[in-house]
């Protein structure tokens, strides 16, 4: 057993999306591990996404457990830049070319 | 693409298309009276409110076009730039142009092709000329209204200004935003492009966690600080999709402090966390915040309430366009709501439901009536009547739903006349009469294309340069009527030119050359006239690229016979020309006449029956070998169903002649029984039966029979031919197609 969750988002993070990766978000919190959330495969995000990155992110500190977002594709990126987000969350971004 | 985004997307269409339309009327009525301030605002008011909803869809294409238009609207506004023909027919042209923007962009996701975006260059250029300097100019403009702004409110309130010179935005997005189609991130991004944000901090604080989460609600808050030399009202109008789900307020560079405190107090935050995100993002100064908070606590202390808009009111600090932007939208919202409460907007697909269920509902009438008939139960008869009498107004009302006033489709000719004529080099003026007279939307729709290609035709063939007109002793000016009225169940569409007329001679010369009739062979003025629709054929010494290329003309027949009409020409010559097109007034339910052959029943479409007379005997010998009768002393030719049909039975002993007009010809059709009045939903015929002449559908009877609706026109022109002698050849080709 590792002492991480691992979270793959699967898509896009819109609202369309969204009450589902709430349901992925909640589950990895429920096994009370530090959280790793793979960014990598969403090609659309929006402010929806952005929401339940937040809240997940306040949810673990309240429980003393770190969330670590990585692997962030383009789109999350973009956001991330135009809302000036990058250093609230604070995760390491690789730029790729 | 989301449903909601796309339905958001259609509405911006038509949106665009009425503001278009607005436009372009408000630049005709300016070509008069170039200075009706009124119609330069609606004009501004249809780019501005374009290039607003544009931008928050992120159609950067439409947007980089319509602020070059809405910039120099704004001068003409301002009085800097005087309007000229010119300028109007420049931005006659740029209407048109954005119409074509917003339909690429709504209807495809693709990239904007090559040519829509070298009109936009070639556009913004000529625009940018009659701006003189450009942007630059009216930039500085701008600047120096701000520059007066500030002076006032140096005057009023000492130094107590700013130092920046940033606009700051509060934005607190209600939490239906997202639900409705709008993404925060998308209006920060089309504030990117209107200035540079200098820096954005948003607000995630009111993110509840994910237990209480909704997680299609929004939460986020923004305070921006954006570098930008548009003006106040461009930079509100971004948010005009969302002002009233959300918390906005905008602070020009410059303000004054108390416009900070206020803004400070006014949102949901904590005081301090947002004064330190002012600090923070260099919109105050720490002494600035210092000060600012000082008075804050004395307003406090005072116990002041005053609502935010006499806040701003007081300070003197709204921009005057502001406030009358917001004035004339409220305007606007309250005329839309009186014209809502007098009409409703429906789906034309419920309306087409609406009108088959009442189709339906005629002939299950019609079946139950003849029922009742046999059952010879006087009470169920009469009960059968009266529902019969009542489904028949329902008819009429749900037919009469669809009928919409011919005047929008002849309006748009205003505009058509105008730029043709100024291309030819022609004075041409447009009359229009019987606006008012209705006929169904889908005739309606039709008749567009087919009635531009006579509009143009007539402009460009018939009406002579003013040069020649004069020399004709005419009026230098052309005149071109469009007519519309009704008659006998039709309605009737005239194009009317006062042009040189159609020469009879020329016409003939020119369809030997091109084959269309023999070298002898003799024509009536109206064969001969009718030649201008042959396809192939065209009269015009030198190609135009309005017309004159045989094509059109041919195409417009075809379009007015598949609508069941008809087309015919008068004309003489140095007089005129005029073009007559008559149409059914609707394609779905008619009164019908029922007549009978042996076991066959026919549908004669009842406004087309004059009368019916019994053929006397005299006249049944005597019509044995010719097709005519004497009616009262005129000649009224006529057609024996039974033979066109082959009904090779007996004759009955006693026929009955029924006397049809269409297009002011009169023929008798002879049928053995008259069956009498019978509502007819037409049923259209198969595609194998659309070379049959002389029947225009089918309907079913009560009894569950089909029957055969007649086509008069053809029956008439028919009758016509065989009076003057060509019957046996077309005979016998209806006779071959009615066997298979």
């Amino acid at each position: 057993m590792s002492n991480e969750t691992e979270i793959d988002i699967p898509g896009d993070m819109t609202i369309y999306e969204a009450g589902e990766v709430r349901d992925l978000f909640m589950n990895a919190l429920a096994e009370k591990k530090d959280i790793n959330v793979n960014l990598s495969n969403v090609s659309e995000i929006d402010s929806a996404g952005i929401q339940l990155m937040v809240s997940l992110k306040n949810d673990a500190s309240e429980n003393d457990l770190s969330v670590q977002y990585r692997s962030h594709s383009q789109s999350v990126i973009g956001l991330l830049d135009l809302f000036d987000m990058t250093s609230y969350f604070g995760d390491p971004i690789v730029l790729e070319k | 693409m989301s449903d909601e985004m796309e339905a958001a997307k259609q509405g911006f269409q038509v949106e665009a298309e009425e503001l278009l339309e607005e436009m372009e009327e408000a630049l005709l009525h300016l070509e008069n009276e170039p200075d009706d301030m009124d119609s330069v605002n609606a004009v501004f008011r249809a780019a501005h409110t374009i290039k607003g909803t544009a931008g928050v869809f992120g159609f950067d294409d439409v947007v980089s076009f319509t602020h070059v238009a809405e910039s120099m609207l704004d001068m003409i506004r301002d009085e800097e730039i005087v309007i000229n023909d010119e300028i109007i027919a420049v931005l006659l042209k740029s209407g048109d142009h954005m119409a074509d923007l917003v339909n690429h962009v709504v209807e495809t996701d693709d990239a904007m092709p090559a040519e829509l975006l070298s009109t936009s260059d070639e556009l913004i250029n000529k625009l940018e000329q009659f701006m003189g300097k450009g942007e630059k100019q009216k930039t500085g403009q701008s600047i120096e209204i701000k520059d007066d702004d500030s002076v006032k409110i140096n005057r009023d309130q000492g130094a107590d200004v700013v130092s920046t010179d940033n606009w700051h935005i509060s934005l607190r997005f209600g939490p239906e935003v997202l639900k409705s189609g709008m993404d925060p991130q998308s209006f920060l991004r089309y504030l990117q492009r209107i200035g540079t944000i200098v820096s954005v901090t948003t607000l995630v604080d009111k993110i509840p966690s994910l237990e209480e989460i909704d997680p299609e609600d929004c939460y986020l808050g923004f305070e921006i600080s954006l570098a930008s030399d548009e003006s106040k009202e461009s930079i509100e109008s971004v948010f005009d999709f969302v002002r009233d789900d959300c918390q906005i307020r905008i602070l020009p560079p410059n303000s004054l402090i108390s416009e900070y405190i206020d803004l400070i107090q006014n949102l949901p935050e904590e005081d301090c966390l947002l004064g330190e995100i002012l600090v923070k993002t260099k919109v105050l100064t720490d002494k600035e915040l210092k000060n600012a908070l000082d008075v804050q606590q004395v307003i406090t202390d005072s116990g002041s309430d005053q609502p935010l808009g006499e806040m701003l009111v007081d300070a003197g600090v709204v921009d005057k366009d502001v406030v009358s932007a917001a004035v004339e939208k409220q305007q606007a919202v309250r005329s839309k709501k009186s014209n809502q409460s007098r009409s409703v907007r429906v789906d034309s697909v419920k309306l087409d439901a609406l009108i088959n269920l009442v189709g339906e509902l005629v002939i299950a009438n019609s079946s139950s009536f003849l029922l009742a008939e046999r059952s010879e139960n006087p009470e169920l008869m009469e009960a059968n009547s009266i529902t019969a009498r009542l489904v028949e107004e329902i008819r009429d009302s749900a037919l009469r739903l669809r009928m919409v006033q011919i005047g929008d489709t002849f309006n748009r000719f205003q505009r058509v006349v105008r730029d043709v004529s100024r291309d030819l080099g022609k004075d041409i003026e447009l009359t229009i009469v019987g606006a008012e007279t209705e006929l169904d939307k889908s005739v309606v729709e039709k008749i567009g294309d087919p009635l531009m290609h006579l509009v143009r035709n007539s402009m460009d063939h018939g009406i002579e340069s003013p040069e020649e007109r004069q020399n004709k002793s005419k009026s230098a000016t052309g005149n071109l009527k469009l007519c519309a009225y009704h008659d006998s169940g039709s309605i009737v569409i005239e194009v009317i030119d006062d042009g040189k007329g159609l020469d009879k001679d020329k016409l003939i010369k020119k369809a030997v050359e091109k084959g269309i009739i023999k070298e002898n062979q003799v024509l009536t003025e109206q064969e001969a006239f009718r030649l201008i629709f042959e396809a192939g054929f065209s009269t015009a010494a030198e190609v135009t690229n309005l017309s004159g290329r045989g094509v059109g003309m041919d195409v417009v027949r075809r379009n007015i016979e598949s609508l069941r009409g008809t087309i015919d020409v008068e004309s003489e010559i140095g007089v005129g020309t005029t073009i007559r097109i008559r149409l059914p007034l609707t394609l779905a339910i008619i009164d019908g006449f029922l007549v009978g052959v042996e076991e066959a029943s026919y549908v004669i479409p009842l406004d087309m029956v004059i009368e019916c007379v019994e053929l006397s005997e005299e006249d049944r010998m005597s019509s044995l070998d010719r097709n005519y009768i004497n009616l009262r002393g005129e000649v009224l030719p006529f057609i024996r169903l039974r033979e066109m049909f082959q009904h090779t039975g007996e004759s009955v002993s006693r026929e009955n002649i029924v006397v049809v007009q269409y297009a002011g010809k009169k023929a008798g059709i002879v049928v053995d029984e008259l069956m009498g009045e019978f509502q007819t939903v037409i049923k259209p015929l198969g595609k194998i039966f659309s070379q049959l002449s002389g029947i225009s559908g089918s309907t079913i009877l009560g009894s569950g029979e089909v029957a055969v609706i007649l086509d008069v026109s053809a029956l008439v022109a028919r009758a016509s031919e065989a009076e003057t002698g060509s019957m046996l050849t077309n005979t016998e080709s209806v006779l071959q197609l009615t066997t298979h």
